[in-house]
């Protein structure tokens, strides 16, 4: 038995069997049960350790294995990091029954994660591109599905992501000679830069993020923000791949600045831009930006805090995409549009549901007491002890967010108290949703409960993981 | 130990109420338990003298590395006065609830003692980490609260607003905290710098509602007299604690006349509406505006005592007016034991509250002294009203209770004139105390004499007054909001249409070729 059998393998063939199953909340239970069960034996299970089960038996689970000539390795380190990734998908596939997507959400979302999780095991890496771009090519009917025809977001997402693929694999090329020759400062810049640009087509730094507010609108809130949730997650580990195997990029100078100046720019532009939505979807995405921006500015610390501050991002920001997104997509359902004519006085209709809006927005921008909170300040006074201006910028992204978040309560309470208030939604999605908002307020209280899991993370790099 | 002690009889006590009405909706003895709980958390605040200072770490946050603070708390006098006067403030409410047309009020009293205990949090708050913590929970139960409770689409306008400027409160701490780490200090209190002073004034004016006044609102709701009541003032409260954290250095910046200028007008503005407003719960934040200003100022003199005492005036001075809806002789002449309380007399609670550190102080206390003249009027008007309700509709409980409720209150307010912090049962300015009294006494002589005086009918909160004061910041907030709005829109259709690809690449191009140079 080999670790990538388990935590990829065992998903791949999973996931087309869902497919045969007709129940929604089934499939939902199973891809919950089955991630759960996988982020607990990645808690649980040693790798390439021997486990005794009785005096005469006992097994060893391998890190590696060979396909086509390359391999495929998961380290021990990697352990925490697996257990995380699958548990918050546990809480995605759970919660796809209440959004009611869950027969095409769960087999494709399985896949994707299984792929994403590839990509960072795979050797030589620089094939992580190439396995990236399966996984978002398999997001597509996720996104879009078979029956519609496809929006201007969906192909725009498509073709940024694509556009990114060149841009690695060049930089990967170029990076094998600035190894040989680390002198060469012609080489080492263009290598830089097409990295740089990768990247930034696969965060979709501004101008790149368009495809997001429009596939907000387009397509579930539950399907996207998944996406939003998995697929920054994975490219910024494959980032945090590059700056551990290569000493020249993580030591290079301008490193920092760069980080931050990017995180600043996804900060503010996403703020900015969510300050004058009328869409609560399109607010979502906008929000979905700053968290990237914030997760740049995290890695912009390496130097003074390794990794801390960006695991830390990891549980919040999840938790806060998942209640947002399945609120909205029974707000979508129910009202048909999330147009902020359509939802003015929602509140008094669906007052869990919009709670989770509301508490889920908030958290996005790190209002204490929220699960957000402990990280976005702790990033921030990172950033102000390295300049003072940038964390100025950080706070006008932030008051641009807060200023979306306002506008969407007072949207939501603006009605005259005529018919009283109901609840309405069904149980499950209640349920979820409250569920959601209690835990982003025991994060927000006791962000050192989720320490346990995070603190293991940054030894899969062990460069950069301090 | 002693604070948990408080902290933990709150909270379970409001647990209790809560778990016995869900699982026990016929147990007769929920005010009962209610008033024991708020009596027990009473009493051990005053354990917390055996050993002040109290500094109590709360668990650390990890990693420790990134977060330098952790939520911890700290017992000493000043806010120790703020932490009594709250335990004070709910014994009250619980006690008077007996005299409330909506007994019994499980989940009102349930809230009531949680908001004792997040208030005492708030008030014992070590660095502003703990404070904004304490700051959000209350915002949340303040804007939950209002928005079930009131009714028309305006008010609730009103309940987002006030609610967004708390929040840009918090942030301007938060910010605070920043500046102060820049500066190598560490982010608590005791060693905040000197320039992170003036945000945490402006933090404390947006939230205490006076920089930019705003207009309140009223609320009809059965829940208005009692728990409203502590409502308000725990988040007033919470926020006049960080005016006695303020480093006195940071009160040499040039925009302190300024802002003295401001606020004095505020606090006369509050005074008078308090003054002329007939009932005496729509006049409720006048009361808290003008009494949070006069705490203000005292900050800007460099006198955190006096905007202790000023404020613990507020707190127990307003929440026994507010408290007391029964018909009385004997209680209404005791209210004006409250009306002592804040008369700046020495001896009293407010008796160091008109001492200046500073030089500003001279040229204000002209609009400062009638300010407080008309709230000491004001107050005495509505302590002397005659809507109140009566005994007789009450049973033998009321009698008891009731009374000692309020009486539980003035006691506390003369207690803390002798025993509040070091230096109280002071002589204080005693000249200003005595003008104002002088000119209090003029006013209430004058009062059933002077048409000016008597207003025939509760019109100065309506929605037209507001209206119009709004206008100016309003229309261009609303207008700048507007033309920002249309290039963010024109910028997006760019982006997001037919050609939005080609500009997207265009820019990208041109950023990676200043990369390029940069990195050379």
């Amino acid at each position: 038995m080999s670790a990538p059998l388990i935590w990829i393998g065992i998903p791949l063939l999973l996931a087309p069997l869902l497919w045969f199953i007709k129940r929604g909340d089934i499939i939902a239970f199973f891809g919950g049960i089955s991630a759960l069960f996988l982020s607990a034996l990645a808690w649980l299970i040693p790798i390439n350790t021997a486990i005794r089960i009785t005096a005469n038996i006992s097994f060893k689970i391998s890190d590696s294995i060979e396909i086509l000539g390359r391999q495929i390795i998961i380290n021990p380190e990697d352990q925490s990091l697996l257990a995380l990734l699958y548990g918050l998908a546990a809480l995605w596939f759970f919660g796809s029954s209440a959004a009611y997507i869950a027969r095409r959400f769960v087999p494709l979302g399985m896949t994707i994660l299984a792929l994403l999780i590839a990509s960072l095991a795979v050797e030589p890496f620089l094939y992580a591109a190439l396995i990236i771009q399966t996984a978002i090519l398999i997001a597509v009917p996720l996104l879009s599905p078979p029956e519609n025809k496809p929006g201007r977001g969906v192909i725009r997402f498509l073709i940024y992501q694509t556009l990114a693929m060149p841009f690695i694999l060049f930089s990967g090329w170029l990076l094998a000679g600035v190894e040989s020759s680390p002198g060469d400062i012609e080489l080492l810049t263009q290598a830089a830069v097409l990295l740089a640009l990768g990247f930034a087509f696969l965060l979709s730094i501004f101008p790149l993020f368009t495809w997001i507010p429009l596939l907000m609108e387009e397509a579930s809130p539950y399907a996207v923000g998944f996406i939003l949730w998995l697929l920054p997650t994975a490219v910024f580990l494959f980032a945090l791949g590059f700056l551990n195997r290569y000493a020249w990029l993580r030591e290079y100078p301008q490193l920092p600045n760069v980080l931050r100046t990017a995180g600043l720019i996804m900060v503010l532009t996403g703020g900015l831009s969510a300050a004058f939505q009328r869409h609560l979807g399109r607010m979502m995405g906008y929000a979905s930006i700053v968290n990237m921006g914030f997760s740049l500015l995290s890695l912009s610390l390496i130097a003074d805090h390794q990794l801390s501050a960006f695991s830390l991002l990891l549980i919040p920001q999840a938790l806060g995409l998942v209640i947002w997104s399945l609120a909205l997509s029974v707000l979508k359902m129910r009202e048909k549009s999330l147009d902020f004519k359509n939802v003015q006085g929602m509140i008094q209709r669906y007052p869990i549901i919009i709670s989770g809006i509301i508490f889920a927005h908030f958290s996005a921008i790190g209002l204490p007491l929220l699960a957000g909170f402990p990280p976005i300040i702790a990033i921030w006074s990172g950033v102000a002890k390295e300049e003072i201006i940038a964390a100025s910028w950080v706070a006008i992204g932030l008051a641009s967010l807060l200023t979306g978040a306002i506008r969407t309560l007072a949207v939501v309470v603006m009605t005259d108290d005529e018919d009283g208030w109901t609840l309405n939604g069904g149980t499950l999605q209640n349920i979820l949703i409250g569920l959601g908002i209690f835990f982003i307020l025991l994060l927000g209280i006791f962000p050192q409960f989720s320490y346990p899991v995070l603190s293991n993370l940054p030894s899969a790099f062990r460069y950069i993981g301090g | 130990m002693l604070i948990i002690i408080t902290i933990a009889i709150f909270f379970i006590s409001a647990l209790a109420l809560l778990l016995l009405r869900l699982f026990n909706p016929d147990f007769r003895y929920l005010w009962l338990v209610a008033a024991i709980g708020a009596f027990l958390a009473w009493l051990s605040v005053f354990f917390w003298q055996l050993k002040m200072p109290i500094l109590l770490a709360l668990p650390a946050w990890q990693p420790e590395s990134l977060f330098i603070n952790s939520p911890t708390l700290l017992a000493d006098e000043l806010s120790w006065a703020y932490a009594y006067s709250l335990a004070t403030l709910a014994l009250g409410v619980i006690f008077t609830a007996v005299a409330r047309e909506n007994f019994p009020s499980t989940p009102a009293w349930a809230g009531t003692l949680a908001l004792g205990a997040v208030g005492i949090l708030a008030v014992l708050a070590e660095n502003p980490l703990t404070l904004v913590i304490a700051w959000s929970a209350i915002d949340l139960a303040e804007l939950s609260t209002l928005l079930t409770s009131v009714r028309e689409k305006k008010q609730r306008e009103h309940v987002v607003i006030s609610f967004s400027t708390r929040i840009l409160g918090t942030g301007f701490l938060l910010w605070a905290g920043m500046v102060s780490m820049t500066e190598g200090t560490s982010q608590n209190f005791l060693t905040a710098s000197q320039s992170a002073g003036i945000y945490m004034l402006i933090a404390a004016g947006l939230r205490l509602g006076i920089l930019p006044m705003h207009i309140p609102f009223k609320t009809e709701s059965a829940l208005r007299r009692g728990y409203e009541t502590m409502l308000r003032l725990t988040a007033a409260a919470s926020s006049l604690i960080l005016l006695a954290h303020i480093p006195q250095e940071s009160l040499q910046s040039p925009i302190i006349p300024y802002l003295l200028g401001i606020i004095s007008l505020t606090a006369l503005y509050s005074a008078w509406m308090w003054f002329q407003t007939k009932k005496t719960l729509d006049a409720r934040p006048y009361w808290m505006l003008g009494m949070a200003s006069l705490a203000l100022s005292a900050t800007l003199r460099a006198n955190p005592v006096g905007s202790v005492a000023w404020g613990v005036a507020l707190v127990l001075g307003g929440g026994v007016l507010f408290l007391s809806s029964v018909e009385n002789k004997w209680l209404n002449r005791l209210l004006l034991g409250s009306l002592i309380a804040t008369s700046t007399l020495p001896l009293t609670l407010t008796a160091t509250a008109w001492e200046s550190n500073t030089s500003q102080w001279a040229g204000y206390w002209i609009i400062l002294l009638p300010a407080h003249v008309l709230l000491l009027t004001g107050y005495f008007r509505h302590a002397q009203r005659k809507d109140k309700g009566t005994f007789k509709s009450h049973n033998r409980f009321t009698l008891l209770a009731y009374p000692l409720g309020i009486g539980i209150m003035l006691f506390s307010l003369i207690l803390l004139g002798f025993w509040g912090w070091e230096g109280s049962a002071s002589l204080g300015a005693w000249q200003f105390a005595l003008a104002s009294l002088f000119l209090t006494a003029l006013v209430i002589w004058f009062l059933p004499r002077i048409n000016t005086f008597v207003p025939l009918q509760a019109h100065w909160i309506t929605e037209t007054k507001p209206q119009k004061r709004k206008t100016f910041i309003y229309d261009f907030s609303l207008s700048l909001y507007y033309f920002l709005r249309e290039g963010f829109k024109k910028i997006t259709n760019i982006f997001e249409g037919d050609g939005g690809i080609l500009w997207a690449l265009l820019i990208i191009i041109l950023f990676a070729s200043l990369l390029a140079e940069g990195i050379r």
